[in-house]
């Protein structure tokens, strides 16, 4: 049971540790039959390239859970505990209107590239496959947007 | 009109209060496309786009490539071997973390990391020799900074895709504009040291091999690092994101072979926090790419840009000017904010003068590092004096002779274009 709660609590990590080792593989994989055998694997390019939206998501909801965010603290040290906790509140609402959008907008993209059945580049996969990850990253951002502000209301954020 | 002052004062103001930089970024325009009526749905493809670009492949594995080097010891055998070699004197240890955040801007592209993983050392260590804590902090904020010039860098990763311009290229020319920022901090930091008296008792950082001998070779396989990803991306033998994985190969390599020091634990915490070092860059890089399209779209990035030109026709008066600009913008944001920020501004200019487009990434590139530990912002700053457990305020008056220095370093590469092509036209990269 334990470890179901570390794996849901953990599990865009998990994601994205093997995701980010995979794609270091593949690299590594195209150097090596680049220049020992010289066969270049172009087409792992297209998957790589495409996987960095991928590890952008999982990594931008796990930095919201964690609350790691690169922002300007200057000032915001400078404020009153309550002050902060407003704050947090009200950019936190803020995050979560704007992963709304761009999740639904990509959605909407995803639909639109079914219909006109637009294909990737290289491998010639349907376009939508890649966008999937755009709806599906906001949706876990935005649980993880919404867990955060609940812990804070609660006050047990770090 | 009105809308192009909504998207900065927007960005600012969400800036100041604390948003997460990618947030303060983001929402201003997505306001701005939607009210300006530009098309809502541009936001997914360009975000899509923004991201899902082959030069930009390489700061993940940069990333990662530093985090294991940092973490499985190297640190701790390059700092010996430095301090056995030059640190045994009075200002010693000042050197020491001068050339070792150099070394390690040589092997990993960011600044507040490198000044983290190298303050956590040298700080205590720097104290138990006598150093001052606010000298310490300000010393490995400064030298930590120049990550971002030395290469590889991943600001000028992001400069190289925006401005379409060869990333080896821009890596060879940051080399000495890299070193010459790290010599430039030598003057103010030792004679404040030698005057002070900092590090007449020795002792502290504990010695674990005996001679210089046995400490070079430990640290050896950590001092080639650089040299074999620099020099394979300078022969032109790799491309940066081939450069990239080698040097997370040979990292790997090193920790989990010859010093042994990485478990598989370690190993997955070192992923966990890459991926999200990166997802925190490529966020800003996707929402930034949407900021400069929104400007651009409302015409307010061309209006800047016209009325810059404007103020004079002297190039120079110019030049002085833009620095200025990303002096004070480097000051409140990070390198590649300003870039996707202020290039689309710069570029037609850079046209109309036919300035180079690779020295003035290192002009720009070397200010924004400047900007990183002046305060009263400064991110690295912010880092260091975490470690050493003082104020912001106890480093300003440290700080201050290690700002002129590096501004003294940067007149002096924007003076001399030189010292920034000639490395680049040697290797034929440009």
């Amino acid at each position: 049971m334990r470890k179901v709660i570390w794996f849901a609590e953990h599990f865009e990590e998990v994601l994205g540790a093997i995701l980010l080792s995979v794609m270091a593989g593949l690299a590594f994989a195209n150097v090596i039959t680049r220049y020992v055998f010289h066969i270049p694997l172009a087409f792992t390019e297209e998957i790589e390239v495409n996987s960095l939206v991928w590890l952008t998501m999982l990594g931008t909801s796990a930095a919201f859970r964690r609350q790691s965010h690169l922002r300007m603290l200057f000032l915001y040290e400078k404020f009153s505990v309550k002050l902060k906790k407003c704050i947090d509140l009200v950019l936190l609402a803020f995050s979560f209107a704007l992963f709304t959008t761009l999740g639904i907008l990509g959605y909407l993209q995803l639909l639109d590239e079914r219909l006109l059945e637009i294909t990737s580049e290289s491998l010639n996969l349907p376009q939508w496959i890649y966008t999937f990850c755009i709806p599906a990253g906001c949706i876990l951002i935005l649980f993880r947007i919404a867990q955060t502000g609940w812990f804070m209301m609660r006050g047990k954020a770090q | 009109m009105s809308l192009g002052v909504f998207l900065f004062v927007g960005f600012f103001l969400l800036l100041l209060i604390g948003a997460p930089i990618a947030i303060a970024i983001a929402i201003p325009s997505f306001l701005v496309i939607w009210i300006g009526d530009l098309g809502l749905p541009i936001i997914a493809p360009n975000f899509f786009a923004g991201i899902a670009k082959f030069p930009l492949l390489a700061i993940p594995l940069f990333i990662l490539a530093g985090f294991i080097l940092e973490r499985c010891g190297i640190s701790e055998r390059v700092i010996n071997f430095a301090n056995l070699l030059i640190g045994r004197r009075r200002g010693g240890l000042a050197i020491v973390a001068i050339s070792v955040c150099v070394f390690f801007g040589g092997v990993s592209g960011s600044g507040p990391a490198d000044a983290a993983a190298i303050g956590a050392i040298l700080i205590p260590a720097m104290y138990a020799q006598g150093y001052a804590r606010g000298y310490s902090a300000a010393l490995i904020a400064a030298a930590g900074s120049t990550a971002i010039i030395v290469p590889p860098s991943i600001a000028l990763i992001i400069y190289g895709a925006i401005t379409n311009t060869s990333v080896p290229a821009l890596f060879a020319a940051g080399a000495i504009p890299g070193l010459l920022a790290g010599l430039s901090l030598l003057i103010p930091a030792v004679w404040v040291a030698r005057k002070k008296g900092y590090g007449a008792k020795v002792e502290g950082i504990d010695v674990k091999t005996e001679t210089l001998a046995s400490s070079f070779r430990e640290a050896f396989w950590g001092l080639l690092a650089p040299v074999i990803i620099l020099g394979g991306l300078y022969g032109g033998i790799f491309t940066p994101t081939e450069a990239a994985v080698v040097a997370v190969f040979y990292s790997l390599f090193l920790g989990l072979l010859v010093y042994r020091t990485l478990s598989l634990k370690d190993l997955y915490q070192i992923l966990v926090d890459a991926n999200q070092t990166s997802a925190i860059v490529m966020l800003i890089v996707a929402f930034a790419g949407l900021f400069s399209w929104a400007g651009s779209t409302i015409g307010i990035l061309d209006m800047l840009a016209d009325s810059l030109m404007g103020a004079s026709d002297n190039s120079w008066v110019i030049l002085v000017l833009i620095n200025l600009l990303i002096f004070f913008a480097g000051m409140l944001m990070d390198a590649i904010s300003v870039f996707y920020i202020f290039l689309p501004i710069f570029i037609p200019i850079l046209d109309h003068f036919g300035w180079d487009p690779v020295w003035f990434g290192v002009v720009m590139t070397l200010n924004l590092a400047i900007g990183q530990f002046t305060p009263p912002v400064a991110v690295n700053l912010y880092v260091t004096t975490q470690l050493a457990d003082i104020r912001l305020e106890d480093t300003f008056r440290a700080v201050i002779p290690m700002v002129l220095a590096m501004l003294i370093a940067l007149a002096v590469v924007i003076l001399f274009p030189a010292l920034s092509l000639y490395i680049p036209r040697f290797f034929g990269l440009m």
